[in-house]
């Protein structure tokens, strides 16, 4: 395909959007064909790495839907962008259902499954460092209590001992934990972002 | 792969280009394409998107021995989404590594 009849095929790709749009579009292009050009590159070979022209409109079609209408254009040229996209409301909206049952399977079948998982382990181990944390201060008081009372400073050290040695432990842990709980709320924020990206993404295209 | 999801990539390689200084279309299309498999026409449609959302300035320059070049230039928005987008990146390739690692 020579430059020509890229230029030609993606100005009748772009048919409908405002002319000031279409003009801007194809100098950007007429650029990257000059400077190809100028670099030693044959013409059929840039228009060939370009890709498709009509390809490239559709991605242009999708930033005129989102950004309708810009302040520069009136009235005129921006109802001339919506009508040819009157058509494909129903496509539209098939995409946007396909989207949401695509994210929704995706969810019920692996992430659903996964996350519980995940939320019972973390709970499970938070549940065993709080065990830890009341069972070493526990500990230490009832060495005390009951050594007192049969007189045994080698089992009142032990206890101590132990018990200092338990509340290290759940206090380590719940660092640990409270560390992976922030990477888990991370990650569920992501997925959250990504899903309501995803069911935007499907109305705007 | 999303389609939306690919073009949120494609904008962090383009914003991620432009935060090391101002270049222009022919310079991103092809250094990006060389790299990433992708036509070197796509980031044209990104590139405009990137402006009219503001995270991008345009400026024409003279070149040495040729007709002047749209240059491209990161603004002050485009660089704070250039780091969100990032984040939300590393977030993302840093969760797949363990799940691909089986963790």
């Amino acid at each position: 395909m020579r430059k020509a009849d890229f230029m030609d095929r993606l100005r009748n790709a772009l048919a409908g959007l405002p002319s000031e749009t279409v003009d801007e579009i194809l100098a950007d292009f007429d650029e990257h064909f000059r400077v190809g050009l100028a670099s030693g590159r044959p013409e059929e070979e840039i228009a060939l790495e370009l890709g498709i022209p009509e390809d490239l409109a559709l991605a242009y079609r999708e930033t005129a839907d989102r950004t309708v209408p810009s302040p520069a254009a009136g009235a005129g040229p921006a109802e001339s962008v919506a009508s040819p996209h009157r058509e494909d409301g129903g496509e539209k909206a098939a995409r946007i259902v396909f989207a949401v049952l695509a994210l929704l399977f995706f969810d019920l079948v692996i992430l659903l499954p996964l996350l519980a998982v995940l939320v019972t382990v973390l709970a499970v181990l938070w549940a065993i460092a709080a065990v830890l944390l009341c069972l070493g201060p526990a500990l230490v008081i009832a060495g005390v209590a009951f050594s007192a009372a049969v007189a045994s400073p080698g089992l009142l050290l032990a206890s101590i001992c132990f018990g200092i040695a338990l509340l290290a432990l759940a206090i380590l842990g719940i660092l640990g934990m409270a560390w992976t709980t922030r990477g888990f709320i991370l990650v569920i924020r992501f997925l959250v972002r990504l899903h309501i990206r995803i069911v935007k993404g499907g109305s705007a295209a | 792969m999303n389609i939306q999801f690919k073009k949120g990539v494609l904008e962090l390689c383009v914003l991620s280009m432009l935060a090391g200084g101002d270049r222009y279309g022919y310079e991103l299309a092809s250094s990006l394409s060389d790299r990433i498999h992708i036509s070197d026409g796509t980031i044209y449609p990104i590139l405009r998107r990137l402006r009219s959302d503001g995270f991008v300035t345009t400026f024409l320059e003279e070149s040495s021995g040729g007709p002047p070049r749209k240059y491209y230039r990161l603004t002050r928005a485009g660089l704070e989404e250039q780091r969100r987008l990032r984040e939300e990146w590393d977030e993302f390739a840093a969760s797949v590594g363990r799940v691909i690692a089986g963790g």
